[in-house]
């Protein structure tokens, strides 16, 4: 069985996009990422134009991600004040990033620049996440306290001025680097065309000292206004969104989110942040495989359909 | 090529006499099947199929050319490049136009019909149908990222010459079904019948035939152009009201 799409302007199985969505909310309800990065690119290989693809993805993982809050807000497991401020910063970031972007692009070198710099980061993240984390499962097993390092330190976020309370969190820190935190990711996301939800909840663990458990809710709680908005966005002004491509991922999104948030649930903080980490790497060897070997498609061209 | 059909006729006139004149008034006509296809929900792609008569001489051989040429659409091609070891950048190059669908359907294969400059002259081949952009046409890459636009839309059955296309039927009829794949879009579609005699083009006709959405794939598609603020709207609401209906399906049938 086909079904026709009436904006990306061809046929898709809409059992192999029930799929599809089921899995990357699944991914969106364990870790309270936007799954963008995964499904944007599956799209565009079955032949969907990247426009169409990046407003489905965005349309989905605000799906997924209102799937999986609902449960996080029930468990009060999301800070709703740092989720808005983080927000905030995201909006601004987005913007910044747009305008970064179109200079970069007329600059030729320094958008590749930009994408291996990408890469390293992504990379080391990845790796140290990983690292971390299963020191610490080692160290637990073998009985050793683990080092409370935590909240001990005279750190950036309690230095700066304009202290605000985030009493969810039992935090009392300064609101420039949660905002900062949002403005990087809404830059990231702008000029790499991902989320960055996975860049999101190591900053939140590492460089806000949030406590693990309110992480993922925050960040869901994070993905769903930043996708909310770029759906918005690309309906509005690129008309690139397609309600029947979106109703089919989202079906299996949703519950993919709820299987996920339950997943969620069964893992420790050490065990979410090796299989973030594992994630994160992924991401990073999947653009370093794109820079490094040889193209499947070494032609790219625009869809007779929506794209251009 | 008029004074060269001219100077034929006229020697053909006086050799062979009453044949000649026969042989001069090729007729050809023909009619599309149905010449409208609906786009609805269960579009898959569609099946062009063109009926017609030819009357010729029975000097020589006659071969029947059609061709499906949908709607022209701008678009581009790019090829990733190695700088440093590694694939950053791009050679770009856009075409002001391109059409969408190109499906040629011969009884035998084209290059044995006519000469390649003739069938490229009378637009049967893809690769004279693309209209360059003007920035893009000196880029010494040009010609290369032409041959692969049109390779790689053959690939993806969008422009397709099939040798097998044209069933000959007695008495001078023919019927040539062109298959078109789901991701040819809407618009209006040319259909063109050509008549070759021993290679040379003698007579064509032109017959039009529209692809359009119907019922709610039409509706979707009009609320989106037409109010583009409302159907994003309508996108984010889609994904809010379907997130609480799993969580509240969720908690009901199991609780955690």
């Amino acid at each position: 069985m086909q079904v026709y799409l009436p904006i990306a302007e061809m046929a898709v199985s809409p059992w192999l996009m029930a799929t599809l969505g089921l899995v990357v909310g699944c991914l969106s309800g364990i870790f309270g990422v936007g799954g963008g990065f995964l499904m944007t690119p599956l799209l565009m290989l079955m032949g969907i134009p990247a426009p169409v693809a990046v407003a489905a993805g965005a349309n989905l993982a605000a799906a997924s991600s209102m799937s999986s809050v609902m449960g996080q807000f029930e468990r009060r497991g999301v800070d709703l004040r740092m989720g808005l401020v983080i927000s905030l910063g995201g909006v601004i970031g987005v913007g910044l990033g747009s305008i970064l972007f179109s200079w970069l692009k007329s600059q030729g070198a320094a958008e590749a620049t930009v994408r291996i710099a990408y890469t390293i980061l992504l990379g080391s993240l990845g790796s140290s996440l990983v690292w971390e984390s299963v020191r610490a499962m080692v160290r637990m097993r073998s009985g050793t306290a683990p080092a409370l390092a935590r909240r001990t330190t005279q750190d950036l976020a309690h230095r700066l001025p304009f202290k605000m309370r985030f009493p969810r969190s039992k935090l009392v820190i300064s609101v420039i680097p949660p905002l900062a935190i949002g403005v990087g990711v809404g830059v990231l996301s702008a000029i790499m065309g991902v989320g960055g939800g996975f860049i999101l909840i190591p900053a939140l663990v590492y460089l806000l000292h949030m406590p693990p458990n309110l992480v993922v809710g925050t960040s869901t709680l994070q993905v769903l206004i930043t996708a909310s908005t770029t759906t918005f966005i690309q309906a509005a002004a690129n008309g690139s969104l397609d309600l029947v491509l979106s109703a089919l991922l989202i079906v299996g999104g949703v519950v993919g989110a709820q299987v996920g948030v339950i997943i969620g649930r069964k893992l420790k903080g050490e065990q979410l942040r090796a299989l973030l980490g594992a994630l994160v790497l992924l991401v990073a060897l999947r653009l370093a495989a794109d820079l490094v070997f040889v193209p499947a498609n070494l032609f790219e061209l625009s869809s007779p359909g929506g794209g251009l | 090529m008029r004074q060269r059909f001219g100077l034929f006729a006229i020697l053909a006139a006086l050799l062979f006499g009453a044949p000649a004149a026969q042989s001069q008034s090729t007729q050809v006509s023909a009619a599309l099947l149905e010449d409208a296809v609906l786009v609805t929900s269960s579009f898959t792609g569609a099946k062009v199929t063109v009926f017609g008569s030819v009357r010729a001489g029975n000097v020589g051989r006659t071969d029947i050319v059609v061709a499906v040429r949908g709607p022209d659409r701008p678009a581009w091609i790019a090829k990733r490049k190695r700088t440093a070891g590694l694939w950053i950048g791009k050679d770009q190059i856009s075409f002001a136009a391109a059409p969408t669908f190109f499906g040629v359907a011969s009884a035998r294969p084209l290059e044995q019909i006519a000469p390649a400059d003739t069938l490229s002259l009378y637009g049967l081949r893809p690769r004279g149908q693309l209209d360059v952009a003007k920035a893009s046409a000196d880029a010494p890459y040009a010609e290369e990222l032409i041959d692969a636009f049109v390779a790689q839309r053959q690939a993806e059955k969008l422009y397709v010459d099939d040798p097998n296309g044209v069933k000959l039927l007695k008495g001078g009829l023919f019927r040539a079904d062109i298959q078109m794949p789901d991701r040819t879009p809407p618009g209006l579609y040319t259909a063109k019948v050509m008549v070759f005699r021993n290679g040379r083009p003698a007579q064509s006709t032109l017959t039009t035939l529209v692809v359009s959405k119907v019922g709610a794939e039409r509706a979707l598609f009009e609320f989106a152009r037409d109010h583009a603020v409302l159907h994003g709207l309508a996108g984010v609401l889609l994904a809010l009201v379907a997130g609480v209906g799993a969580a509240g399906l969720v908690r009901r049938f199991a609780p955690a």
